[in-house]
């Protein structure tokens, strides 16, 4: 005897399984695919939804140690809302409490429009102006005007959608001025979770703006000098006494909510994912029992020459299980397959695998197995049950 | 009871009735049988269709349990034996040949032999025995062979070889030449004398076939599910 035939004679009931699924190929290749279907649906599901947040909070990544303060509002009905302004004064006070840290007020002038030299105006672009967008944003083209000329920088989507480049001219108008810029550049994408909404603004340079009144101001802590919280605290200490009078916002409390929320959109897809294995349940079900009634004989003979209810059972659950072992070993290399595609698609790096992305592929491949045993549990129960006299009948 | 020259039965039974319920009716397979197969027998089960031929073999193969009366093994009443301790007793003690073969169609012709003592795992011994069995059928060029590409008597042989395996004390064969042309039919039942001189196997085989009968050293005759002459 050949070696693998003596080793295949230790595991007899899987050889008799393989072969039993083997038999009717299109139907077990059909459970498979449902099988597959399930394990992708998990696995991708998970793979891409971890792609899709770390694309979207790689927006935060130039926002470490920074929070943002904003004025504390106080109308009629007295709910607190971060909308009031920062005077040239409270940024002073704001800078002596940072400290070391950098504070850079941002203003938002209201009634802003941006047209092009045609006079059609851009929808949904807002006129921000702060010092040093660069300590921010990285340039796709162009690149950062003084904060005294007569030029702006514009976000990737103000840019795609109105076919802008570094040259050519817009119109901004704001409470204050109406001038023609020339786009000295282009920022990279940011994805909307961006804190300062950057694809959508055109960056004006502060210089523009006479008598600045601020909307709020980012302080930003460098790692080595000191930490953020320190310097939230002595924010918080300055400015909201006895009355409460800013709003201090970590950014990275911004982006966990944001990757919590990402989280939760993440469990609701996979459990929809979920559904489909609970299907391939149902197929593999549903297969098994087609082949148990078509070899009703067989296993009659089985039993009659000696194989107990246990021997039966075992034997149809393995034959499902091999189905799920298949779905899986087709399944896994085809969610990570897709999972690479949607890395390069949304990270640039198609091995940008992260442990929970992963963990996903590996609770689909369980799923997957796990429901192809629960599959046959009923189908080998009705075999092993059957009395072999009406088996045989 | 057993005699100075009639050895001690194999299988004994007594006033052995066996009612099945079908539609709300209940019938009568078998009418108050008794019998007892002794070692080395050969015995012919004759009579009409539905006159309880393979109701009675299912009972002398524990596939089944009478309704009343006794079906001794050993002296043992077998509707005390559980379902797993049942499969075990069939399994050292009978072999069995169906009417319709039930070969497995996945599995060569070797294999189909070698299923009863799969679950063993002494695939070492279990092969050699296999293809000793075949040999001993005519089919030693044939041990590769899956069953779509055997003729009837072909398979009919298989299905005896897998019957003997395990070494049964008992052969019970429904309709064992039923499809067979005479040549074929003779060697299978020069075969279970073979097996009854050499290994006191009895053999209970229910059947048509009038020269098989002939063969046998006692038949019963069944209408009605009672033994008639």
């Amino acid at each position: 005897m050949r070696l693998l035939a003596r080793l295949a004679g230790y595991v007899p009931t899987v050889v008799l399984a393989r072969r039993n699924v083997s038999r009717a190929s299109a139907r077990s290749a059909l459970a498979v695919v449902a099988v597959v279907i399930g394990v992708v649906a998990v696995g991708g599901v998970g793979l891409g939804g971890e792609a899709f947040t770390q694309n979207q909070l790689e927006a935060y990544d130039g926002f470490g140690g920074v929070a943002t303060v904003s004025q504390l509002d106080y109308p009629d009905d007295g709910a607190a809302e971060p909308n009031g302004e920062l005077s040239e004064q409270e940024v002073g006070r704001l800078r002596q409490a940072a400290g070391s840290a950098a504070v850079i007020p941002v203003v938002r002038p209201a009634n802003d429009t941006v047209r092009t030299p045609d006079g059609e105006a851009l929808f949904t672009v807002r006129v921000v102006s702060m010092s040093d967008p660069s300590r921010f944003y990285e340039l796709r083209s162009g690149s950062f005007p003084a904060s005294s000329s007569r030029a702006v920088v514009v976000g990737s989507r103000v840019a795609e959608n109105n076919d802008l480049a570094v040259g050519d001219r817009v119109t901004v108008s704001t409470d204050s001025f109406a001038r023609s810029f020339r786009v000295a550049g282009v920022l990279k994408g940011q994805g909307f979770s961006d804190p300062l909404s950057a694809d959508r603004s055109v960056f004006v340079p502060v210089g523009q703006f006479d008598d600045p009144t601020y909307d709020e101001a980012l302080v930003q802590v460098d790692a080595q000098d000191g930490s953020l919280d320190e310097t939230v605290e002595r924010v918080e200490t300055e400015f909201n006494g006895r009355d409460r009078s800013v709003f201090v916002d970590r950014v990275s409390d911004q982006r966990d909510q944001r990757a919590e929320t990402f989280e939760q959109i993440n469990l609701f897809l996979l459990g929809l994912g979920a559904v489909s294995l609970l299907v391939a349940a149902v197929t593999i079900t549903n297969t098994m029992l087609m082949s148990i009634a078509e070899r009703e004989g067989e296993l009659g003979v089985l039993r009659a020459v000696g194989y107990g209810t246990w021997a039966v059972l075992r034997l149809v659950v393995v034959e499902a299980a091999l189905l799920g072992v298949a779905g899986v070993a087709v399944g896994v290399p085809l969610t990570l397959g897709i999972g690479a595609a949607v890395n390069h698609a949304l990270l640039g790096d198609p091995l940008a695998f992260t442990a929970t992305g992963l963990r996903y592929v590996a609770l689909g491949a369980a799923l997957g197995l796990g429901i192809a045993v629960f599959g046959g549990l009923y189908p080998a129960w009705r075999a092993a049950t059957r009395e072999p006299v009406e088996a045989l009948e | 009871m057993a005699t100075a020259d009639e050895p001690e039965p194999i299988l004994r039974g007594q006033d052995v009735v066996r009612e099945y319920r079908t539609g709300g009716q209940t019938v009568r397979a078998l009418d108050g049988v008794d019998f007892a197969i002794r070692p080395a027998e050969f015995v012919a089960v004759v009579g009409p269709s539905g006159s309880g031929k393979s109701t009675l073999l299912n009972l002398l193969g524990l596939l089944d349990v009478p309704t009343s009366g006794r079906v001794e093994l050993g002296g043992e009443d077998v509707s005390t034996f559980d379902q797993g301790r049942r499969t075990r007793t069939r399994k050292r003690d009978v072999g069995f040949i169906f009417q319709s073969y039930y070969l497995i169609p996945t599995l060569t012709a070797l294999e189909n032999v070698e299923v009863p003592r799969l679950l063993d795992r002494t695939p070492v011994e279990t092969r050699e025995r296999a293809t000793e069995l075949l040999e001993r059928v005519g089919l030693g060029d044939r041990l590769d062979h899956a069953p779509d590409e055997l003729s009837g008597g072909q398979k009919q042989r298989v299905a005896t070889a897998r019957a003997l395996i395990n070494d049964p004390n008992l052969l019970l064969a429904d309709e064992p030449t039923g499809n067979l042309d005479r040549d074929t039919g003779d060697s299978i039942l020069d075969l279970f004398d073979d097996l009854r001189t050499e290994q006191d196997v009895a053999v209970v085989t229910v059947t048509h076939d009038e020269y098989v009968a002939d063969a046998a050293d006692r038949v019963v005759r069944l209408i009605d599910g009672e033994v008639r002459g």
